[in-house]
């Protein structure tokens, strides 16, 4: 087994009373990975989430956390270390004050007082909700609560952080926010895994990408491969990334030289220079 | 912040934007409470009328709650303090016709039930409107509250703005689609919107669940608790403020007797 792997599941299957359920789940997770995890709704990729997160405990198969069996007993390691911000900031935000928020984790891990102040303060810093430390939390604005949402998470310290549907319900400025969180995230080698149905955010960011469908992964590969395959896209009810599509317009007419992925506009700018 | 005319909200936006927020809660709930049962218990007329000028003016003058706003907050409770003090002022008389007097006797004591209501009114009001419902409920808790209590109190609390925030959101919706074009449709869509509410709160609770242990809550609910360290002028404060109420009461006592006798 890889030394930095940090996350490894095994043939994982998983079945709701109601018998919606993930099958025969092989994937691992690497320290510091960027993932995109796509798929239509009801794909399985939440229900994925609960389970890499200890909320729901699989049934058959195994998860490792760092080479540590994770069974009915020790759930706490995954929920310590495996963090998720959900797609509904109401549905998470439990405290009424934004800081009593952010401590909710923290306290829940047993820190010490110290501790939990000092990891309140960063995130809080961090997220850039200092001014609402003493604030009502159902008096923010929506961009606020899903700033709120990831402090709390931020300030657990996870080693992987999963976010569902970040920007399902954000506006450009929030956008752009977030996504100088997660170049943090980048920088401080935490592995992050958003949920997404944007295939252009997919397509910039990730360095994996990994497509569910009916409860099982149906790919895992880097984002070139993914969206290079028609007929994959199409049994997932995906698009090609707008940038991909113009790349390959270009070098089709012979503009460009084909054979480079281009992942953003400034990239494709330089190659007209 | 959202403006809404429904009472318990706006209460709740005075209190974190109150002034006497910073002061030590347990404080401010411990004299509002001695303060409350001073008036309730008040043997005269004058001394409830003392609290509830005076409550005021600390609520409004050092709270920094704007006049208009705390009088209209002191209307929701003296519509009913009214209706009572007529139901108390009317004498019914069915024996041998119908007949309705009003008697000095329980005008007098209709006056005096509303002036201990007021007085008791207006000390609670010092507190709810400075102090947040979460530091009141973290005070019940340093009484030895059931954990089991504070933690519902706070959850409820909580749940009563999505609950808000929801119906308002079906509300807008429903109206959008002609739901309240005329009495008959309105009722209808009101008990539809009820049973919706009902479902998504059912919904809505295995999400909750979810977010809760996906943070090792392992069952309880706890916070960090921004620490208010008691001030001694506050204390001071306070106790003049109950002392001067309480010699009052005592004077009052003393003099009034003293005309009777």
């Amino acid at each position: 087994m890889n030394s930095e792997n940090i996350l490894t599941i095994k043939n994982l299957s998983f079945e709701y009373d109601s018998g919606f359920s993930l099958k025969n789940i092989n994937v691992d997770f690497i320290k510091g990975e960027k993932i995109a995890v796509l798929g239509s709704n009801g794909s399985g990729k939440s229900t994925f989430f609960l389970n890499i997160n200890g909320v729901l405990s699989h049934h058959h198969g195994n998860i490792f956390y760092k080479d540590v069996n994770i069974t009915g007993k020790n759930l706490d390691i995954l929920r310590k270390n495996v963090g998720i911000v959900f797609q509904e900031p109401d549905s998470q935000l439990i405290a009424s004050t934004v800081e009593a928020e952010v401590s909710f984790g923290p306290i829940n891990m047993g820190l010490e007082e110290e501790e939990v102040k000092q990891r309140v303060d960063s995130s809080m810093i961090e997220m850039n909700i200092e001014f609402l430390r003493e604030r009502p939390v159902h008096y923010l604005s929506g961009g606020q609560k899903k700033r709120v949402s990831i402090a709390d998470i931020l300030a657990m310290r996870p080693e992987i952080i999963i976010f569902d549907e970040p920007t399902a319900s954000l506006d450009p400025i929030n956008c752009e926010m977030f996504e100088r969180t997660l170049q943090r995230l980048e920088n401080q080698e935490v592995t992050t895994i958003v949920s997404t149905h944007d295939v252009n955010f997919a397509w910039k960011w990730a360095e994996r990408i990994i497509v569910f469908d009916d409860g099982c992964i149906i790919a895992d590969d880097i984002p070139q491969n993914v969206f290079a395959d028609s007929d994959l896209l199409r049994k997932a009810n995906l698009v090609k990334p707008m940038l991909m599509e113009v790349y390959e317009i270009l070098a089709d007419k012979g503009f460009i030289t084909s054979g480079k992925s281009v992942k953003s506009i400034s990239e494709l700018k330089e190659m007209f220079l | 912040m959202k403006h809404n005319h429904f009472g318990a909200r706006s209460i709740d936006e005075y209190a974190y934007s109150s002034k006497l927020k910073s002061w030590n809660s347990s404080l401010k709930v411990l004299f509002s409470f001695i303060i409350m049962i001073l008036s309730i218990c008040s043997q005269n007329v004058i001394v409830p009328i003392m609290i509830a000028v005076s409550a005021g003016v600390i609520t409004v003058y050092n709270g920094k709650i704007r006049i208009r706003e705390y009088l209209s907050l002191m209307c929701i409770p003296m519509v009913f303090l009214i209706m009572t003090s007529i139901a108390i002022m009317l004498d019914f008389n069915i024996s041998g016709g119908f007949s309705v007097k009003i008697l000095p006797n329980n005008v007098y004591r209709a006056v005096y039930i509303s002036c201990r209501a007021i007085g008791a009114v207006s000390a609670m009001y010092m507190m709810s409107l400075s102090t947040p419902v979460t530091e009141i409920i973290a005070v019940l808790g340093k009484l030895k509250l059931p954990f089991i209590i504070i933690e519902l109190m706070n959850l409820m609390y909580k749940y009563i703005f999505v609950l808000l925030d929801s119906q308002a959101k079906m509300k807008n919706s429903a109206a959008a689609r002609l739901g309240y074009c005329n009495l008959r449709t309105s009722l209808k869509t009101f008990a539809l919107i009820c049973g919706n509410l009902f479902a998504v709160s059912l919904r809505r609770a295995s999400d909750y669940y979810n977010a809760i242990e996906s943070r090792c809550a392992g069952g309880k609910i706890k916070f960090m608790c921004q620490k208010k360290p008691i001030k001694l002028i506050h204390v001071i404060f306070f106790s003049i403020y109950t002392a001067l109420i309480a010699l009052s009461e005592i004077l009052l006592d003393t003099i009034l007797k003293g005309i009777i006798l």
